[in-house]
């Protein structure tokens, strides 16, 4: 079949990433986690840079890793761009060397690797690097050139390991518009990892979501968001994620407390708390919400033009006010409040 | 910069002082704060260590210095030298090299009992060494009557000095290139794997170019100890004016004649080590 099919588990020291991944040509699969969940062990056992323990990987038709036959194509055979978190660039050699090394490992002379190097390199329009030594670039550059290097050796597979990650703000919106333009043009499949929503949301066409090296969720990004199965995308969408277990429209949550909602479920449930929808009040409130219960901060934050406030109780939850709630509240860490919200503000959905 | 220390942290002392490293080399003027106790002992280390190689220029009397030097014996045992100590110096690279990527790549079996095994040479006293070598390659020894089969025999042989100095001299190269090529990240090899870069030319191309500075450290050093390698030789092959008269051969056979023939050659001798320095400078004569 064309495209990646890899079903493998592989170990990692203290766990063993187990997945199942089918990529079509020209498709994107953004493998979204927290840090430590396996996510880079999932893109070296693909790259071949580390063994895997059962399963099968099959590229384009070819058989990569098959553990029961002890097929293993080595890294330098697997025809797999390969972009790391900090580009990895050979220090001591130029860009353009960079560029060509992929063609020169292939024997391609030197003079025409570094040529056909040159052109590409001005394609992209960093033809001024093009004869800086590679330690020299700023990280947005070196990983920019890096991209550059991965795709100039035509792979099969294209792996992405958090490029955008080790970057500040700025060169982090030159590189994702850089990715965005090559990934849509590469024609076959990419593997995106990332602990970034955004970079999953502009760049992948859905998403598997990692977490202690078991596939938690997947699907496309707006649904894994809208419905998080573990508090890693929760927290990635800005929403609070409870289980509990739900008779009718009451959810005895799993950490204690109950939450009222407004459609009927039954047995193991999800809850999400969306941040606004939470109010806070210095004393108990009497109004319609139905959700009522005492609470203390733990935590205040700056959260765009809001104050994200972190409260524990029965359930914890995180709640987005107003500066001027905020003020009003006297908002700051060990203060006891009230939090409210209305039942139609909250979803449940079967865990 | 900060890149390039974090990839390669042993890797390029040099590129640490050249250039824009002038600007933050410590300021010196704190020298009201050494404790003078301290002082006291360290110019005598310095007089200690300096006095002797002083006396060795001074006392050679400058009127014959240009006849001996010239001697036809010193300049054979010059020779001599030379030659076997750049042999055993590109035998060291081409056989330790290997060793040394096998110990810093190679998730070794007994590492830390292999490495013993490859300091020894470093801390036994040369004269032990040689005497293991005769042992081995010695003409009743397996080894020796293997090498006789093929015309080769070690012993009162230049090709047994050669044996000798590289004996002594590749522990020095093989720990520093060992260190050098740990410093590499091996995160870059992993990526040259995925460019379609075979074993070897990720050897060539990423791991031994980055390493290179410290490989030549090391190849410098060990150059340095196989010219002055003494014990290991006259014990292993003997001492033969023309055949295995290095200089400190020669300067030890000189010394039994009269003390200038010696201070000669120990002349030469230290022309040639402060020759070794200067290859040297870059790595030992920074202060940062």
């Amino acid at each position: 079949m064309k495209g990646l099919d890899a079903t493998f588990v592989a170990a990692r020291g203290d766990f063993d990433v187990e997945v199942s991944l089918r990529v079509a040509p020209g498709e994107v699969v953004g493998i979204l986690g927290p840090n430590g969940s396996g996510k880079t062990g999932l893109v070296l056992a693909l790259a071949g840079l580390s063994p895997i323990n059962s399963g099968h990987i099959y590229s384009n038709g070819r058989t990569l890793d098959h553990v029961a036959t002890r097929v293993h194509v080595a890294a330098p055979y697997r025809k797999v761009g390969y972009l790391p978190q900090d580009a990895l660039l050979f220090p001591h050699l130029s860009v353009v060397d960079n560029v060509a090394f992929g063609l020169r490992s292939q024997r391609v002379s030197a003079t025409e690797a570094r040529q056909r190097a040159t052109a590409s390199i001005d394609e992209a329009g960093l033809g001024a690097l093009a004869n800086r030594g590679a330690n020299s670039l700023s990280g947005g550059e070196a990983q920019r050139v890096a991209l550059l290097r991965a795709l100039f050796s035509d792979p099969d597979i294209l792996l992405l390991d958090e490029p955008t990650a080790a970057l500040d703000v700025q060169a982090r919106a030159a590189v994702r518009a850089e990715l965005s333009e090559r990934v849509s043009g590469f024609p076959g499949p990419t593997v995106l990892v990332t602990h970034d929503a955004v970079e999953a949301l502009t760049l992948a066409d859905r998403v598997l979501v990692l977490d202690k090296g078991k596939v938690v969720q997947q699907g496309p990004i707006g649904e894994v968001v809208r419905r998080p199965r573990n508090s890693f995308v929760a927290r990635l969408a800005g929403l609070t994620v409870l289980s509990g277990r739900a008779d009718d429209c009451r959810i005895q949550l799993d950490d204690g407390g109950v939450l009222i909602v407004s459609e009927p479920a039954s047995g193991p449930v999800f809850v999400t708390v969306p941040p606004r929808s939470v109010v806070l009040h210095r004393k108990m409130p009497e109004g319609s919400s139905r959700n009522v219960w005492p609470v203390w901060i733990s935590a205040v934050e700056r959260f765009g033009e809001a104050v994200r406030v972190s409260v524990d109780g029965e359930p914890s939850v995180v709640a987005d006010i107003t500066i001027a709630a905020a003020a009003e509240l006297g908002a700051k860490p060990g203060v006891r409040l009230w939090a409210s919200v209305k039942a139609v503000e909250l979803e449940a959905y079967p865990a | 910069m900060t890149d390039q220390a974090a990839l390669m942290p042993e890797v390029e002392p040099s590129a640490r002082t050249s250039g824009k490293g002038e600007a933050r080399r410590p300021t010196r003027h704190h020298i009201e704060r050494v404790p003078k106790v301290l002082l006291v002992p360290a110019l005598m280390t310095l007089a200690f260590l300096a006095l002797p190689v002083i006396a060795l220029v001074t006392q050679t009397s400058l009127v014959d210095l240009p006849a001996r030097v010239t001697d036809p014996v010193v300049l054979e045992a010059l020779r001599l030298s030379l030659i076997t100590s750049l042999i055993s110096t590109l035998l060291c690279a081409v056989f330790g090299i290997p060793l040394a990527w096998l110990m810093a790549r190679a998730n070794l079996p007994f590492g830390r009992a292999l490495r013993v095994l490859v300091v020894l040479p470093l801390v036994l006293p040369p004269v032990a060494g040689g005497l293991g070598l005769s042992l081995f390659f010695g003409g009743d020894s397996a080894a020796g009557r293997l090498l006789s089969t093929i015309g080769v025999t070690l012993p009162g042989s230049t090709a047994g000095v050669v044996v000798a100095q590289t004996f002594v001299a590749l522990p020095f190269l093989v720990l520093a290139a060992e260190g050098a090529i740990r410093g590499v990240d091996p995160r870059l090899e992993g990526v040259a794997a995925t460019l379609g870069a075979s074993p070897l030319r990720i050897f060539r191309r990423v791991t031994l170019a980055l390493a290179l500075p410290g490989v030549v450290a090391g190849l410098v050093l060990a150059w340095a100890r196989s010219l002055g390698e003494f014990g290991a030789t006259v014990t292993f092959v003997g001492s033969i004016p023309g055949r295995t008269d290095t200089l400190p051969l020669a300067l030890s056979r000189a010394l039994k004649e009269s003390t200038s023939a010696g201070v000669a050659v120990g002349v030469v001798l230290l022309v040639l080590s402060a020759s070794v320095l200067l290859l040297l400078r870059d790595r030992w004569w920074s202060v940062t």
